[in-house]
């Protein structure tokens, strides 16, 4: 409860060494004003994001009351998420795993295309000049992309290593790939995805043969930003490794 | 650059505290950046006067606090500050370390009539 004013929160925030629910705010003086003698100072604690995280927490209860798991796939552009998309589609359907997808593009529903006829219910999400997916896009769809028998949402995000970070859709996990061909210290630039992701994929790993890839630089740059996080290698074109990431996506 | 975005999410929440306090006018804006926020000072400085045009927030004086990127480590348990691409405690240099601060972007205060 605030000392303040005596209110009952939920979802709250610290102001001033107490508790808020809502962004209620006390007047303070203060002494660096901007110029008007009657000006009154309102001190928040407000996460700006407040309007996406509710409706990533209302996507969240949703999901996990109708027991789903749900990723978002997270990587830049020409990383290889579609590819792997179509291939985990198809070795989920051999496994009898009842999968749908959402999958974010600013312009086209080609990946869509890409993805639909592998047993799998899917919905492009066009977000115009938009470089990320937000909680409210994916909170409208679920009812649409979501049957009775659903055990597994995979949400692909727009190709992009920045924004899409920075925005929770309510999904159980992150899931961040990097291609070999990108470079081994990509982590190290962007270590908000690095660090929040579970699993974190290297792709088109078939190619090394023809790259100066260093996987043990790319281990060092992981462990870097991400003491915690797991990584498997792997290769939608050849397969190679996709044994391994199937078991974990459907382990956990 | 998901900042406009953001600046808009921020002037909403700006209108709706400020229907509530009765506010004819604001003074002021204050936001915090943590450095592992996913926030950058540049591009907010352009999109903020973009999204506040036309609101009460037009001509309000925008103030940016950055906040540092501070761990705890679980080796040896100080609290060290650090840099996004090297998450170690500073003190033992050990990488087992959990965030305490500078994650969030945050409205922090406005200066009204």
């Amino acid at each position: 409860m605030c000392k303040d004013c005596g209110c009952e929160t939920a979802n709250a925030v610290a102001v001033h060494g107490h508790r808020h629910g809502h962004d209620h705010e006390h007047d303070h003086e203060h002494g660096h004003g901007h110029g008007h003698p009657e000006s009154r100072q309102l001190d928040l604690e407000t996460r700006v994001l407040a309007a996406n995280d509710e409706a990533a927490a209302k996507n969240r209860a949703w999901l996990t009351e109708r027991g789903i798991k749900t990723l978002n796939f997270i990587s830049s552009p020409g990383s290889g998420k579609t590819h792997l998309l179509e291939r985990t589609l198809e070795m989920l359907a051999e496994r009898g795993v009842k999968v749908a997808v959402l999958v974010g593009d600013q312009q086209t529903d080609n990946d869509a295309k890409r993805l639909r006829g592998k047993g799998a219910p899917v919905i492009q999400i066009e977000t115009g000049a938009s470089c990320h997916l937000n909680a409210q896009q994916i909170g409208r769809l679920l009812p649409e992309i979501i049957e009775e028998d659903t055990q597994l949402l995979l949400i692909e995000n727009i190709g992009n290593l920045v924004c899409p970070a920075a925005f929770d859709l309510g999904e159980t996990a992150k899931i961040a790939l990097l291609s070999v061909c990108e470079g081994e210290d990509k982590p190290v630039k962007y270590p908000l995805l690095f660090h929040d992701a579970a699993m974190v994929l290297l792709t088109k790993i078939d190619l090394i043969p023809h790259l100066d890839w260093s996987g043990e630089a790319c281990h060092q740059a992981l462990h870097q930003v991400a003491h915690h996080g797991e990584h498997l290698s792997v290769s939608a074109r050849s397969g190679e490794g996709m044994e391994a990431w199937i078991d974990w996506l459907t382990g956990k | 650059m998901h900042e406009l975005s953001l600046a808009v999410d921020l002037i909403e929440q700006i209108t709706k505290i400020c229907n509530r306090e009765k506010v004819t006018r604001i003074l002021s804006v204050k936001v915090s950046i943590g450095a592992m926020s996913g926030v950058e000072r540049e591009p907010m400085e352009f999109a903020f006067p973009e999204a506040a045009r036309g609101t009460l927030a037009e001509d309000a004086v925008f103030e940016i606090e950055e906040v540092p990127l501070r761990v705890n480590c679980r080796a040896c348990g100080a609290d060290t500050e650090c840099v996004p691409h090297l998450l170690r405690c500073e003190k033992c240099l050990d990488a087992a370390v959990d965030i305490i601060s500078g994650r969030d972007f945050l409205l922090t205060g406005l200066e009204v009539l």
